[in-house]
């Protein structure tokens, strides 16, 4: 199933590098600048995709993680203009926020036996309410520098910098996407925990009657989710300087085509962090090659919508 | 089985305290509202001492500029004491907004000011507040039909128009030949993106040498424009301007060039809508990141002085009223954010 | 080139005279069936008369459930010809069996829980009034019809989920009888009484007696050689995809069809008693479940009884008695509000509110649906058998892999297990298998006492043997055994002693010298009869 979507990302990849422009006889989507771009866009997506992929995995859904992302995003960009508390607390608070939300989605999911649906669905109109509210109505922008009132040019470098690595620029939110998805690869492949997830959305009754705390591992996955979105956050507000309580608006759907696009099953049990870091990869690129050719945006939105049913389709079948 | 219970009884305790708290501006207003619903319509013209009850709908308030729409009515309106303005908010829906302002008659609105998401689908509830003998202002869309007092609204048209003479002589002045625009417009189908595309090209029109070589859409949002602008700078590493149909999107471009490790001195970022407020463009051309903008004015402190008019003065005002459109180049103008807005906005010629 | 060697099969075997009589209502003429790199079925050819019951046997993966579904219309791609009363019969699917009046009632459940009783048996083919909407009026009046010829007395409007394993069973008999326009021809029975208790599965034998008055012919596959001997006219022995022989049911008997199933003489099914009970591992004194009212989950009350190490404890009942509900409150399955009474577990008195803490007290539970309780059935074999146990592996919270892969090997070489290897999804291998899976998982965490629910139900003689033969030897360990079973055989020969529930209550203790068919019996209709009385 993995190498279904491995398979796809490898086939865009060379569809792409067909269909791409040519300046000055360079392959423009080859482009190690362009190629980079890609995965800095889809580090974003990916890192709250994989937070996706554990709350799934058990058989629930997250859809709170676009205006999750909106409420840390505000709340990074409050500490670090208004409240100048500097970087390092500044990110510890916006993770310990997304946290404490995601904490709040697992514990109403678990003890009023609500469907996550419900709950995430609560939660992003209360996150969206709560960002707004926070925020003024208008996005607070970031200033960079060492002056009284702006923010530390570090926390930009933590987040929007890049790193010299064999000649290339490397973005950073690529580092941090690398080692989030190994961080939950590992944690799904090698450890108690990552079994209970499992057991959980394959069959809850059965995993209760084996003696794996079933309302715990949801409660934590949530909790996970959470943290992974305010990650992204402090990724988002880096690149675009800003924090906004608009941003972030249907990326839940995004992380989501990302996650089934890699295999994962809405059902529950299956799928793994691979598969979803391809999916972001190839919803990336997809936006990038379209870009490139200057679709018009009505094919862009036709074509991805048939490109999420067909590897969804193709890997159904793969399973029979 | 008790955590649950404990779980529910916290819920419900949040639930009502946030009723209460809301409860008691409600009461406010209804308080100042009182001897207001006692006296009939048609005589608040011209009752000297008397407070009246306005009712803003809006469509949206996640969009910055409408929130702005929103401020400006609301700092305009606190000059004037007499003037009482309740807001709502639709938040792009339709049914919500015609059930918003149902509920402002409830509460015995003086004078509605809207702004609708969609014609047709307000014409009737606002036909119906005009029919009630209720003055209505539309602000930035209209509704079908005749059945309103008056419409205040700037032109997209014009304003593109005035972007594009503005890249035009920039690219003359520079000698370019060609000078390659990259466009990134608003949701695509939105009728002022159509508008701020069409003005932009009749205004390019003086200046052969000026080719739109790529556009595409960033759904008015600053962090879709990021990639977008950035493929776009990819395939199109010769292009010399960046129009955006909004501020956030030309701030975005500005941050894909910067990636892109482009000469900023030597391109041009032109955004629209010019907002007073700490994210918006003026601020941003005050800082030397944009090189321009222009004021799409929202028209919400004119909406508050002819509402005054009316009411008090029983003036009748004119079907439509268009608020200029100017460039503004922040740099060289001094003050705060909103004395630049107000130099900027504040005329109002009739076009 | 599949549908070339078909096609002449057919041709061929048209030409010859179909030898049936007239009495003949389903014949098989060298049927197969090839999956990719394995022949399940192999020239099988026999008939089945009208008005006759004929039994299928053969162990798990003999082939019979290919051949019941090349019968009834599931696979359509097989080699050999059907012929229904003289006719050569060829199906496009299930529906199309439907039509020719064949019916299949799979051992696997196949209801949607939500549904009312009356919508389940019109599934597909509601009444509708003639405005075209739905006609429920006539739809239970004519459920509750059917309902009285299975002789199953629930409401049509009772939810299918608040049925009971048995009751669900009966529902789906229901369902192939009421066939609408297309009088029933062949009825195919899938292990019908699995889960039945005894009072139910003689309605069911009254009611394929009927049918075979009325001239439908049965094929009736089960485990259960006192029903086959009971039942049968004729008795078909499949093995291995084979066709061993048809033989009629007075010339037949037990040990020598084992011995055509298994291909070996098996010696006896159960092993001898060796009771040895040590000391007490487990009392329970007043035991209640409260069902809340909700009517939902039948309760328990005031129930005592204790347990030694080394003991089995049987536990039978009638279906709805509480047998599943008393195992289940023991592991901890129902909150405890619901709950009254002491456990206590190695003299030690024990909270147990959550499986988790019962696991921790020690006690294992394997529960009577394998599918949807005990097994995740889209895991592997490893990630299943260690789920319970996964503590033991764990370093530092990381799996300990060498450890847990051994661990898991010696349980499949210790229960016999035929796998592939442990990463095979476990819903992949044979329901005896799955069992010993489920069972294994029990084990890894090394429990003093444990609860075993139908253990054998579903699966095949070999199988069978070999779980008594495992119950043995744990036993002897030291383990103490509480066994809930429907099947009187299995606890009239398994268990050191009996308790007989009747209606939540324990109505009777009987030791392995008191307890015979008849007693227990007696015990557990006890209430039932009082209650009528009054």
């Amino acid at each position: 199933m993995r190498f279904q979507s491995l398979f796809g990302l490898i086939a865009l990849l060379l569809v792409s590098a067909l269909l791409s422009p040519v300046n000055n006889g360079r392959n423009v989507f080859l482009e190690p600048q362009n190629l980079l771009n890609i995965v800095r866009f889809a580090s974003e997506n990916g890192i709250i995709a994989i937070g996706m992929t554990l709350v799934i995995l058990t058989g629930g859904i997250d859809l709170s993680v676009g205006a999750l992302l909106a409420l840390c995003a505000v709340c990074a960009a409050a500490c670090l203009m208004r409240y100048q508390v500097g970087t390092f607390p500044t990110v510890l608070l916006t993770l310990a926020l997304g946290a404490l939300a995601g904490w709040v989605n697992g514990t109403v999911t678990t003890r009023l036996r609500l469907q996550s649906f419900i709950t995430t669905l609560a939660m992003l109109s209360a996150a969206r309410g709560a960002a707004s509210l926070w925020s003024g109505g208008y996005a607070i922008p970031l200033a960079f520098g060492m002056g009284k009132d702006d923010a530390p040019p570090g926390f930009r470098s933590l987040f929007a910098g890049q790193i010299s690595l064999l000649g290339l620029d490397i973005p950073v939110p690529l580092f941090y996407f690398v080692s989030v998805g190994a961080a939950v690869a590992f944690l799904l492949k090698r450890t108690g925990f990552g079994r209970h997830v499992y057991a959980v959305g394959g069959n809850e009754t059965a995993a209760r009657l084996s003696g794996v705390p079933v309302s715990r591992v949801k409660v934590i996955v949530f909790a996970f989710s959470g943290m992974l979105a305010a990650l992204a956050a402090l990724l988002h507000i880096a690149l675009v300087n800003q924090g906004s309580h608009i941003d972030g608006a249907g990326y839940e759907l995004n992380a989501i085509a990302a996650a089934v696009i890699g295999g994962t099953s809405l059902a529950g049990g299956v799928g793994t962090v691979l598969g979803t870091m391809i999916g972001a990869l190839i919803l990336a690129i997809l936006d990038n090659i379209l870009g490139l050719r200057n679709i018009q945006s009505e094919y862009q939105l036709i074509l991805k919508g048939i490109i999420i049913v067909l590897a969804v389709a193709m890997q159904r079948r793969q399973e029979r | 089985m008790k955590k649950r219970r404990q779980m529910l009884a916290l819920m419900l305790a949040f639930t009502a305290s946030v009723l209460a708290g809301t409860a008691c501006t409600q009461k406010q207003d209804t308080a100042s509202t009182e001897g207001q619903s006692a006296a009939p319509a048609g005589q608040t013209g011209n009752s000297g001492g008397k407070t009246f009850l306005i009712g803003m709908s809006q469509a949206n308030k996640g969009e910055p500029w409408r929130q702005a729409m929103n401020d400006q009515i609301a700092a305009a309106a606190a000059q004037h004491p007499e003037l009482k303005v309740v807001f709502a908010d639709a938040a792009q829906n339709n049914a919500k907004q015609v059930a918003d302002v149902e509920n402002f008659l409830q509460q015995g609105i003086d004078l509605l000011i809207i702004s609708p998401n969609e014609a047709a689908p307000l014409t009737d509830v606002v036909a119906k507040a005009h029919d009630k003998g209720i003055p209505v202002i539309l602000l930035d869309r209209k509704v079908n039909g005749e059945k309103y007092t008056m419409w205040i609204g700037a032109d997209n048209k014009e304003i593109g128009k005035k972007a594009g003479e503005r890249v035009a002589a920039w690219s003359k002045e520079k000698g370019l030949k060609p000078a390659n625009v990259l466009e990134i417009r608003g949701l695509e189908g939105s009728t002022p993106a159509k508008e701020r595309g069409d003005g932009f090209r009749d205004g390019i029109k003086s200046n052969p040498d000026v080719k739109i070589v790529a556009q595409q859409n960033a759904d008015w949002l600053r962090e879709k424009a990021v990639p977008v602008s950035q493929a776009m700078l990819q395939a199109h590493a010769d292009a010399n301007v960046l129009y955006a149909h909004n501020d956030p999107m030309a701030e975005a471009a500005i941050i894909s060039a910067q990636n892109a490790k482009k000469d900023m001195d030597k391109t041009l970022f032109v955004g629209i809508d010019a907002l007073p407020t700490p994210d918006g463009g003026i601020r941003s051309v005050m800082d030397g990141r944009l090189d321009a903008t222009y004021v799409y004015p929202t028209g919400g402190a004119q909406a508050i002085e002819w509402a005054l008019k009316i009411l008090k003065g029983g003036e009748k005002p004119p079907r439509v009223r268009r608020a200029a459109n100017r460039g503004s180049d922040g740099g060289k103008r001094g003050g705060t954010l909103q004395e630049i807005w107000g130099q900027v906005n504040g005329c109002d010629a009739v076009f | 080139m599949k549908e070339l060697r078909r096609g002449g099969r057919n041709i061929e075997h048209n030409l010859l005279p179909t030898q049936a009589t007239a009495a003949t209502m389903l014949e098989f003429r060298y049927v197969g069936k090839n999956f990719p790199g394995v022949q399940a079925l192999r020239d099988v050819s026999f008939s089945v008369d009208t008005g006759e019951v004929h039994a299928l046997v053969g162990e798990n993966g003999a082939g019979k459930s290919t051949l019941m579904k090349i019968v009834s219309g599931v696979y359509t791609d097989y080699h050999g010809t059907l012929f229904l009363e003289g006719r050569p019969l060829t199906l496009c699917g299930p529906q199309d069996a439907r039509r020719y009046g064949i019916a299949i009632i799979h051992q696997e459940l196949n209801l949607i829980p939500e549904l009312t009783v009356a919508e389940t048996l019109f599934l597909g083919r509601e009444p509708r009034t003639r405005w075209g909407t739905l006609d429920s009026r006539r739809m239970k009046r004519e459920a509750s019809t059917v309902l009285e010829r299975v002789s199953l007395p629930v409401s049509p409007d009772c939810p299918v989920k608040r049925l009971r394993v048995g009751e669900q069973q009966l529902v789906e008999i229901a369902r192939a009888l009421e066939q609408g326009e297309h009088p029933l021809r062949l009825l195919i029975l899938d292990e019908p009484t699995s889960a039945l208790s005894a009072a139910e599965a003689e309605r069911l034998f009254e009611v394929i007696g009927d049918l075979k008055r009325q001239g439908v012919a049965s094929i009736y596959i089960s485990h259960k050689f006192d029903e086959i001997f009971r039942l049968a006219d004729r008795i078909t022995v499949l093995r291995d995809g084979a066709y061993i022989g048809t033989y009629p049911t007075g010339e037949m008997n037990e040990s020598a069809l084992i011995r055509l199933m298994v291909g070996r003489p098996l010696t006896d099914l159960l092993p001898p008693q060796t009771a040895n009970p040590g000391e007490e591992a487990m009392r329970v004194e007043g035991l209640s479940l409260l069902t809340n009212g909700t009517g939902y989950g039948r309760g328990l009350d005031n129930i005592s009884f204790s347990l030694r190490r080394g003991e089995i404890l049987g536990v039978a009942g009638l279906m709805g008695a509480g047998r599943t509900e008393l195992l289940e409150t023991l592991f901890g399955v129902y909150g405890r509000g619901q709950v009254r009474g002491r456990i206590f577990i190695a003299g030690r008195k024990r909270h147990i509110g959550s499986p988790q803490e019962a696991i921790a007290a020690g006690l294992a539970f394997v529960t009577e649906d394998r599918k949807t309780q005990s097994l995740i059935s889209i895991l592997s074999v490893r990630h299943n058998m260690t789920l319970a146990a996964l503590k033991g592996f764990l370093r530092a919270g990381v799996i300990q892999q060498p450890a847990e892969r051994a661990a898991v090997q010696e349980q499949v070489e210790r229960l016999r297990i035929k796998t592939p290897g442990d990463a095979v999804t476990v819903g992949t291998l044979s329901g005896g298998n799955q069992q010993k899976v489920a069972l294994a998982k029990c084990l890894l965490t090394a429990p003093s006492v444990l609860l075993l629910d139908e253990p054998t139900r579903g699966i095949d003689v070999g199988a069978k043997a070999e779980i008594y033969r495992l119950i043995h030897e744990l036993a002897e360990g030291g383990a103490a055994i509480l066994l809930a079973s429907s099947e009187m055989p299995e606890i009239l020969s398994l268990c050191d002693r009996v308790l007989v529930l009747s209606h939540g209550r324990l109505t009777a203790e009987l030791t392995q010298a008191e307890a015979t068919q008849e007693r227990i019996l007696e015990a557990a209709t006890l209430r039932r009869a009082t209650r009528d009385a009054a």
